[in-house]
């Protein structure tokens, strides 16, 4: 609490310390119009209030929003204020300014409930505050093989005696990267391996000590995903199946790409087939939400042998596929060399954690969806990048 | 085989569609498998409907054929007998399996040797 608690006459200055001057003149106060938000304009507005997509009901539980207000009510009070990721959507991939929550509470990008003061220092910190974290837009992640890379962070340097709440508001939608499916084989080589997909939001929030903590509220329509891997590249061969003096080389098929934001892109088209030998096919692209497909293995010109196809890669409905192996005609004269499929990728995580000191509590409203791990808060896994 | 498709959803933002495919004859409803995406620059968009939709079963066949060789086998099914005779009284009342590639392969074998021995 920032305010102390009752045992002692409380001050005018202790309160506008707190929520700021609420008075008609620079540095009064007006008990009165704390029962209502100033908003931008300077006009002030009865609550509810909504900022972004979360509605404030009073200046802080307990106080009175009509009728009589006393100072005593003002007794362990604490400010709220709410950063701001509700006015814009962003990729990491585009920029990394906004990624970290706590950078942008340092940088002012807050509204305070009361609207009569600007935005807390660490230094006004005063025994605590309130930090509603609000994402209500589009924010996906950057394009990396590291799974513990996120679209958002909490931030870890937050002071002592936060109150931190997560307001996954209904038009939000925070994606892991996709990971790109495995290349299609060099000629009779091993299908290409497949990329991991990567994670939404990392909490890295201490919350095991300093009186601070997490929560994360998912509302009807909210949506967290991690990102998807993709599947892996077939595998290419080389046979000679009979007297013909044309013995096929033809490569794998690509893997199909994870679903995330940004998407897994299907893995490239095999190449290095011999002359007049087709090559695989490349993968397809992932979408935000749904995989893509494997590209088509080949069959040579000469005999029954065929390249791999790719794996397909992942998304909440699908799991990912291995590249397939070359299969090798059983009635070849002289089988050379059939190789084995790329290998699927890892998948990301919808929320992670710094390390053990880091915690939450999730509450996902109905019509919300957290998919991946870290939905229930004890799968979550640990690391943030 | 006859293979099927169901576009369930075009992606306008992305110029993407999203696709299902499985056997006609496939044991449950298309609307069961998973689907896929595919990008609209790989498709065969210049001519007529029908170079469309087999642009698009190119890049689900795949699929399809994983989709078969995933299905389960009816325990009915499952009991496989081992004969070493031919005698076909021996075989009544028992299932037998071997692999359809197997059979065209036989066939293009013998094919071969005709050739070649002309040649010869």
């Amino acid at each position: 609490m920032t305010i102390k608690a009752s045992g002692s006459p409380l001050r005018f200055s202790e309160i506008a310390n707190e929520f700021g001057n609420s008075g008609a003149q620079s540095g009064e106060i007006s008990l009165g119009s704390y029962q209502q938000h100033k908003l931008s304009n300077g006009n002030l507005s009865g609550y509810p209030v909504t900022i972004g997509s979360v509605s404030f009901s009073e200046l802080a539980p307990g106080i009175p929003t009509s009728g009589e207000i006393k100072v005593s009510q003002f007794y362990s009070k604490k400010l709220t204020f709410v950063v701001d990721y509700h006015s814009f959507n962003a990729d990491r991939d585009d920029s990394t300014a906004h990624i970290d929550a706590e950078v942008r509470w340092k940088q002012g990008n807050t509204s305070q409930v009361g609207g009569f003061r600007g935005t807390p220092a660490a230094g006004d910190w005063n025994g605590g505050k309130k930090v509603v974290i609000n994402y209500n837009g589009t924010f996906g992640s950057v394009t990396n093989n590291t799974r513990s890379v996120v679209a958002l962070r909490t931030g870890q340097f937050w002071p002592n005696n936060t109150e931190m709440v997560i307001e996954v508001g209904p038009n939000a939608r925070i994606f892991g990267a996709g990971g790109r499916g495995g290349h299609g084989s060099n000629g009779s080589g091993k299908g290409g391996d497949a990329r991991n997909g990567n994670s939404a939001l990392g909490i890295d929030i201490t919350t095991n000590s300093g009186n601070k903590s997490c929560t994360i509220n998912v509302r009807n329509s909210g949506y967290i995903q991690c990102g998807f891997e993709g599947g892996g590249g077939g595998g290419g061969f080389y046979d000679d199946p009979n007297k013909s003096d044309t013995d096929p080389v033809v490569s794998g098929g690509g893997g199909g790409g994870g679903a995330g934001r940004p998407i897994g892109v299907g893995g490239n088209a095999g190449t290095g087939s011999g002359d007049g030998q087709p090559n695989g096919d490349a993968g397809t692209n992932a979408s935000q939400t749904v995989r893509g497909f494997g590209g088509s293995g080949k069959n040579g010109t000469q005999g029954s042998s065929r390249s791999g196809d790719g794996g397909n890669g992942a998304d909440p409905s699908n799991n990912s596929e291995d590249g397939d192996n070359a299969t090798q005609d059983t009635n070849s004269d002289n089988p050379k060399t059939f190789s084995e499929g790329g290998d699927r990728g890892l998948r990301g995580a919808a929320i992670r954690k710094r390390d053990a000191s880091c915690g939450y509590t999730l509450n996902i409203d109905s019509g919300g969806q957290v998919i991946g791990d870290g939905n229930p808060a004890n799968s979550a896994p640990t690391g943030v990048n | 085989m006859k293979i099927i498709l169901k576009v369930v959803e075009y992606l306008e933002d992305t110029q993407q569609i999203i696709v299902k495919f499985c056997r006609k004859n496939a044991p449950k409803s298309i609307d069961e498998y998973g689907a896929g995406a595919i990008d609209i620059d790989r498709l065969e968009t210049a001519y007529d409907s029908q170079c469309l939709i087999e642009s698009i079963m190119k890049i689900g066949y795949p699929t399809i054929t994983k989709q078969e060789k995933n299905e389960t086998t009816l325990t009915e099914n499952s009991e496989i007998a081992t004969i070493e005779g031919t005698d076909l009284r021996d075989y009544v009342g028992k299932v037998f399996e071997s692999d359809s590639g197997a059979m065209v392969d036989r066939v293009s074998r013998r094919l071969r040797k005709i050739i070649i021995d002309d040649d010869f």
